[in-house]
């Protein structure tokens, strides 16, 4: 009985026994596995260090611009509640600022604009102040020839007289390529509308001296510094019913700002008093002519500390009224600003470490992960080429082949991917927190180092996998003594 | 030593009349060359053969003569350069991947020259990849690759690599290997010149065995003059053209003063 060969189809090795295939040989080959995984990790870790590095230092210097702007606020408000905006400010606030903003009411407020007038110069600030920035972004040549020795708003008015725009015009035809960044049409209307921009600004600046000159009424004779720090109360009031746009949380960042200026005065004077001197001498261990100020926010840093010397101020007849409820919270405030501000001028040189350079290294670690992990899974499937054409004289399909060779070098990229990612993050968390301390986790992004970490992982997985897939498919495709006899 | 009395007659004409034997392997003008740096090597230059269900071939020459290049061909393993080779009358550069994979895995054992078993895996894992690649439930295969493990004599040894083995028990794993998925034809390439004398005659029973008893065609090359014994037929191969076909008993006369001067 003679057997025939009845040729079928041969069937599909299903998922699941392609993976146990899979697991069994990376278990028995677990050295050669290891080895991939560790270059796998190596390079992932390398990435992700840079990575988290990166993620870090940018929080901290999202952060620091944040305490800045806070410091800034102060120095805004006093300018503010003491000279008017120039007109200029005022036009460039009207130009950017959004319609609704609570900068455009209070300018309206001062200028006591009706809806039309507030219409009026919505529409005509954005062009007017184009222009005007275009002007002067031109070098001085031009700019003389063009609108001669005017600067801001002056240039305008410049050229509202018929003459100066002919020459405009005739001047700034053959500057090539160079654009107005307003059309004919708008130009004529602004040229039209110029007076009463005008007048509306100048009101405008009139309503805000005399908010001013309300504030100051309201201060009775003291200093402007006093009257801030008590901003959160009476004299935010005040501010607010001159016309100001105050709001609260403006109002108790600069009473604190104010209230921790004067504790800081209150500290420089103790230390005119012997006595005072000495015991903080005696507390840190010096000789009482070394004190400064630094030593007195030292002790401060704790909570006793402040107390401490909450108790020696009280010994001092000439300072001791001026201790209030929050004197020792101050205390404690301002020792903490100092550190942190010491620490944000590190973070403040680091700004420009961040940004280009940050991507740059990204995409240098990146290809040290494609350059690295392609080179570990070429290896380890090239020396496999004369296993993967023994499989196929044993009847495997060429997609099984792949297949297990996918598999394998996925779980191998998941796996240093795994530990590459973590290793990486607690690398460069380490050496933040050995450059900045406790700073480093300010403000920390752990959102984006958890979208790191998986976006780190999926690289080392898509990386080996793509890497496996070439060299697999390539001895796959072949007939089976011809991918024998390649190596 | 020339006492074998079931001996088919089969010459190709005696095979069809007598025992309604079917051709089941055929070349016609096969070819293959090797090209490395424009530098030709013809291997096989035109063979036409025709091997019969059941039968036992034995290809003999000397070496480089072409022969495990022929057993490529016929396996379905390398692509000729030229002609073609009929399993069963299907073409198989007719096939397509997926049947060609078929054909490996169930219809066609491979004995190589050089085992070529899969390092990484125990004895009974190398014989029973081909058949969890046919589809067989895990538990099934281990039973059968067991049972095939035993027949070459390695039942003891199931958990060893192939680096833990001799040269002989790692052709025995490549046997048991090519027997795993009960296949039509056994291609064995030299399937004795690793192994003791015991052994390659233990060897040579089994695939008699299987031969006669499965109705396996077995085509073997060989330099094992003991195969003479069990073949039917006897081919050979010099530069890569066919120089004699003879049936056994055509040959026993001269292999009998062969045996002589031994
Ligand atoms: N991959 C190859 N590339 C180039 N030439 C080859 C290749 N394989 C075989 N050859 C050549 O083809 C011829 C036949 O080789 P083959 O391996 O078929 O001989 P063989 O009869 O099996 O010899 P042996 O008895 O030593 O196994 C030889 O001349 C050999 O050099
Ligand atoms: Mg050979």
């Amino acid at each position: 009985m003679p057997k025939a060969i009845n040729i079928m189809d041969q069937p599909r090795l299903g998922l699941a026994k392609t993976f146990n295939l899979t697991v069994n040989g990376i278990r028995y080959r677990v050295f050669r596995s290891a080895v991939t995984v560790v270059v796998i990790t190596v390079a992932i870790a390398f990435m992700m260090n840079i990575v988290a590095e990166n993620l870090i230092k940018s929080a901290m210097v999202d952060h620091a611009k944040a305490r800045l702007e806070k410091i800034r606020i102060e120095a805004f408000w006093t300018s503010r509640l003491m000279t008017p905006e120039s007109s200029r400010a005022i036009l460039m606030k009207w130009a950017s600022a959004p319609d609704d903003s609570p900068e455009i009411a209070e300018s309206a407020r001062f200028g006591k604009f009706n809806d039309k007038e507030t219409v009026f110069l919505l529409e005509h600030a954005p062009s007017a102040e184009g222009l005007i920035a275009f002007v002067e972004s031109l070098d001085y040549g031009r700019q003389r020839l063009l609108v001669r020795r005017n600067s801001g708003l002056d240039i305008i008015s410049h050229l509202s007289d018929p003459e100066n725009m002919e020459r405009f015009k005739r001047n700034f035809e053959p500057m090539r390529g160079l654009r107005l960044p307003v059309t004919d049409e708008n130009l004529n209307s602004l040229i039209s509308a110029w007076p009463r921009v005008l007048e509306l600004i100048s009101r405008v600046r009139n309503g805000h001296a005399d908010a001013i000159v309300a504030v100051k009424r309201d201060l009775k004779g003291a200093r402007l510094f006093e009257g801030l720090r008590h901003a959160d109360g009476a004299f935010g009031e005040a501010v607010r019913n001159a016309g100001f746009e105050f709001s609260s949380d403006t109002a108790s960042e600069l009473a604190r700002n104010a209230r921790a200026t004067a504790t800081i005065e209150l500290v420089d004077q103790t230390l005119d008093n012997q006595s005072f001197r000495r015991a903080v001498a005696v507390r840190r261990d010096l000789l009482p002519q070394e004190i400064t100020s630094g030593d007195v926010w030292t002790i401060c840093q704790t909570e006793a500390g402040a107390a401490w010397v909450i108790e020696q101020l009280r010994q001092i007849e000439s300072l001791s009224w001026r201790i209030e409820p929050d004197t020792a919270a101050m205390l404690r405030f301002i020792s903490d600003r100092n550190t942190e501000e010491r620490r944000l001028a590190n973070v403040e040189k680091m700004e420009m470490e961040v940004g280009e350079r940050m991507w740059w290294l990204i995409l240098l670690s990146m290809i040290v992960c494609v350059v690295g992990i392609s080179n570990a899974m070429l290896m380890s499937v090239t020396e496999r080429y004369r296993e993967i054409a023994t499989f196929k004289c044993l009847g495997a399909l060429d997609s099984s082949i792949m297949l297990i060779f996918v598999i394998e070098a996925s779980l191998l990229g998941l796996v240093g991917g795994i530990v590459g990612s973590i290793a990486g993050s607690v690398l460069g968390l380490g050496g933040m927190i050995l450059r900045f301390g406790a700073l480093a986790f300010t403000n920390f992004p752990l959102d984006q180092m958890l979208l790191g970490l998986l976006f780190s992982i999926f690289v080392g997985v898509f990386l080996a996998a793509a890497a496996a897939i070439f060299p697999s498919f390539k001895a796959a495709r072949l007939a089976p003594m011809e991918a024998m006899r390649i190596e | 030593m020339n006492s074998d009395k079931h001996n088919p007659p089969l010459t190709p004409s005696d095979a069809r009349d007598k025992q309604n034997l079917r051709v089941i392997i055929r070349t016609v003008r096969l070819e293959k060359k090797y090209v490395i740096k424009d530098i030709v090597t013809v291997a096989l230059k035109g063979i036409d053969v025709e091997i019969f269900t059941g039968e036992f071939i034995s290809v003999m020459g000397p070496s480089g003569s072409g022969k495990s290049t022929f057993f490529n061909m016929v396996g379905g393993l390398d692509q000729p350069s030229s002609g073609r080779v009929f399993i069963d009358e299907v073409d198989v550069a007719q096939l397509t991947a997926v049947e060609l994979a078929f054909l490996r895995c169930r219809k066609i054992g491979y004995i190589f020259q050089s085992y070529n078993l899969v390092q990484y895996m125990t004895a009974l894992e190398n014989v029973t990849i081909p058949m969890t690649f046919a589809g067989l439930h895990a538990d099934e295969a281990r039973d059968k690759g067991m049972r095939i493990l035993d027949i070459v004599g390695l039942k003891e040894r199931w958990f060893h690599r192939p680096i833990e083995m001799s040269g002989g028990q790692q052709q025995r794993v490549a046997i048991a290997r090519a027997m795993a998925n009960d296949p039509s034809v056994l291609l064995c390439d030299e399937p004795t010149a690793n192994l003791d004398l015991n052994t390659g005659k233990e060897i040579l029973e089994i695939l008699q065995r299987l031969n006669k008893e499965k109705h396996v065609t077995v085509i073997c090359a060989t330099h094992d003059h003991r195969m003479l014994n069990i073949c039917d037929r006897l081919m050979w191969i010099r530069d890569g053209e066919v120089e004699r076909i003879a049936r056994r008993d055509e040959v026993n006369i001269e292999v009998g003063s062969i045996g002589g001067e031994e």
